[in-house]
């Protein structure tokens, strides 16, 4: 099993499920798929510096920490221009994520996709032994 | 009677209470649009807003009323404000969305012949386009200035008039804004947008009245047949997107410590009298005068685009601002309910509030028509201007539908787009557009939208507004 997503039809807005092999990886895949909708495929970063970023993420649960995570990297992006292109995560119950981000600079006017936030709406994170999937809606 | 829905007459839907729900769901629809509304899940959230404590007469949808994240867009609710809630998800991110129309003494005669120039002028004028930034960055002192004051800062500024701020929902200021509770994230959105359109279904457009149904009304709002119109579509941008962030994360640990029972966690909230929705409040109100200014500086850029590109003066040119209204607010009203005057918080999600004749908050030179009520459909059919009235007033906390509404998902009108020449089709409907990106051409293409005059019928059938003229799309700019 590996990580994946889909983008799952929404009248106003865009709904995203996704899934890893833990929860980590949901929340990394998680990040890439709204990062690619937002500003496109990436395209080679090799030649690019990296930058760290410390995330501190205080959530109430792995709904929460989905929400919250998604937002985290999207301000980033969107205002600091700084995209993630890797990460280091550790999680804390209930909700808590700690980690380091390794991020590129975005170009000026790369955003193809206006995202203005990940929503609470039908949020959810379920695990079986299989894989952990979570499930969020965008607002665009 | 359709699947969970009671027949209350031919334009209203009853969803009986039950379960946890503590008023009756109530649906302004034809029967032709219930059977669409029924297919997505909008009926179930206004079933989820009726659980929200507090909420007094009906949860409540207007016709254009679709599938949104919380509060379904279109949805209107109000609270009580002794043992009600506010809840951010019913204002949503884009806090303060609204439209404002401008009436100008040019004919569609006149500009027809230039609008590829006009569209291209407006387009140069107003930055617009994801993530697109204003012509300067506003200092520290100015934003907080902004967020105080709203669309009285512009104008201070020169970015219009005071007969500007006669037209403005509250004034172009709602008041109780408090700057210093705003996140510094929020305000390093704000700083470099104010006066910026942004994109989805944000827009500039210039049009013509084609059709006056209410002499009177029309008269009072400076519109009349043939003559070229201006409106403005936009909210607070990043800022509000982040106050309603930040405003969430707090209210989902409001809503335990106030044993809230939330059927979406998009619907968390505080009670009224707590502190955390005074900080609520203190938030919003900043995001709402954000977005007043900033459809006031993009009106202040759009009337210098028209002076340069007619070469004639602002008073020549006559325009003037007919009205501005909120779509996305939460705010404190009086409402007459089972006979009694109370003080309520109503949320208008995705909805316009439309009051009616012989309201005192109704700007005096509409006193005797009712307040304008801005219905903009989509890019190539037509849009509406109608009146408040009294049956609005007594029914839906003084509300009506705020446009056409989603019919269609995004994606879904992207993938019908498909290689369809969209800009060109609508070229031979006479009408311009200027985009920053062809993939919003196509997630906005009309028929992506519900038809707007099919919603119109039923809110003027239903009483909840009058007819006043009707407008077409001559040149449109989107982000």
């Amino acid at each position: 099993m590996s990580a994946g997503h889909r983008w799952d039809d929404h009248t106003a807005d865009l709904a995203l499920t996704v899934w890893g092999d833990d929860e980590t990886q949901m929340l990394l895949e998680a990040a890439q798929a709204v990062l690619a909708e937002a500003f496109g495929p990436l395209e080679e970063t090799e030649a690019l510096a990296r930058s760290p970023l410390r995330v501190d993420v205080s959530a109430l649960d792995p709904a929460d920490r989905l929400v919250r995570w998604i937002n985290e990297v999207l301000y980033h992006a969107m205002v600091e221009g700084r995209r993630a292109v890797s990460a280091s995560l550790r999680l804390a119950d209930p909700g808590a994520l700690e980690g380091e981000l390794q991020t590129v600079p975005i170009p000026e006017g790369t955003v193809v996709h206006e995202i203005k936030a990940a929503s609470y709406h039908e949020v959810s994170v379920t695990a079986d032994p299989a894989r952990v999937q979570g499930h969020v809606v965008l607002d665009v | 009677m359709t699947a969970g829905f009671e027949r209350v007459d031919d334009y209203r839907w009853r969803i009986p209470r039950r379960g946890g729900m503590r008023v009756d769901g109530l649906i302004v629809a034809s029967e032709a649009m219930i059977r669409d509304i029924a297919r997505d899940k909008s009926p179930q959230q206004v079933e989820n807003v009726a659980h929200l404590p507090g909420i007094v007469g009906h949860s409540l949808a207007m016709p254009d009323v679709h599938w949104g994240y919380g509060f379904p867009i279109g949805g209107v609710a109000a609270f009580d404000e002794n043992d009600g809630v506010v809840s951010p998800g019913g204002v949503g991110y884009d806090i303060n969305c609204g439209v404002r129309l401008l009436r100008t003494n040019l004919t569609r005669e006149e500009i027809t012949p230039r609008l590829p120039a006009l569209s291209q002028a407006l387009f140069d004028a107003i930055p617009c386009g994801v993530g697109s930034h204003a012509k300067a960055t506003l200092t520290s002192r100015d934003l907080d200035d902004v967020l105080r004051d709203g669309a009285r800062w512009a104008v201070r500024r020169g970015f219009g008039t005071n007969a500007d701020l006669d037209v403005i929902e509250e004034g172009g200021r709602l008041g109780g804004a408090d700057p210093g509770a705003v996140s510094d994230r929020a305000k390093k959105r704000g700083a470099p947008q104010l006066g910026s359109l942004g994109s989805g279904n944000h827009f500039c457009e210039v049009g013509a009245v084609q059709e006056v149904y209410d002499e009177a009304a029309a008269a009072a709002m400076g519109l009349s047949e043939g003559a070229v119109t201006l409106l403005i579509h936009s909210g607070s941008r990043g800022l509000g997107h982040q106050i309603c962030d930040d405003a969430l994360r707090v209210m989902m640990k409001a809503s335990s410590k106030y044993s809230i029972a939330l059927p979406d966690r998009q619907l968390c909230a505080a009670p009224l009298s707590s502190p955390e929705a005074d900080a609520y409040f203190r938030q919003m109100a900043c995001a709402v005068n954000f977005a007043f200014a900033n459809r006031q500086v993009m009106t202040h850029y759009a009337r210098e685009a028209f002076v340069e590109f007619f070469g004639r003066s602002l008073p020549q040119l006559g325009l003037q601002l007919v009205y501005d209204v909120c779509h996305n607010i939460a705010k404190y009203e009086e409402h007459e309910i089972d006979g009694k005057l109370r003080r309520v918080c109503v949320h208008r999600k995705g909805a316009t509030r439309a009051f009616g004749p012989g309201h005192p908050h109704t700007p005096e030179r509409y006193r005797d028509v009712g307040q304008p009520v801005l219905v903009p459909g989509d890019m190539g059919r037509y849009s509406f201007v109608l009146a408040g009235t009294q049956r609005a007033m007594s029914e839906t906390f003084g509300s009506s539908c705020h446009g056409a509404g989603r019919k269609m998902s995004r994606t879904e009108a992207k993938r019908r787009a498909g290689d369809e020449p969209i800009l060109q089709q609508l070229q031979g409907q006479g009408i311009w557009v200027r985009a920053t990106s062809r993939r919003t051409v196509a997630e906005e293409m009309p028929y992506a939208y519900k038809d707007v005059a099919e919603v119109v019928e039923v809110v003027v059938a239903a009483g909840l507004a009058r007819k006043v003229a009707k407008l077409v799309p001559l040149a449109v700019v989107k982000g």
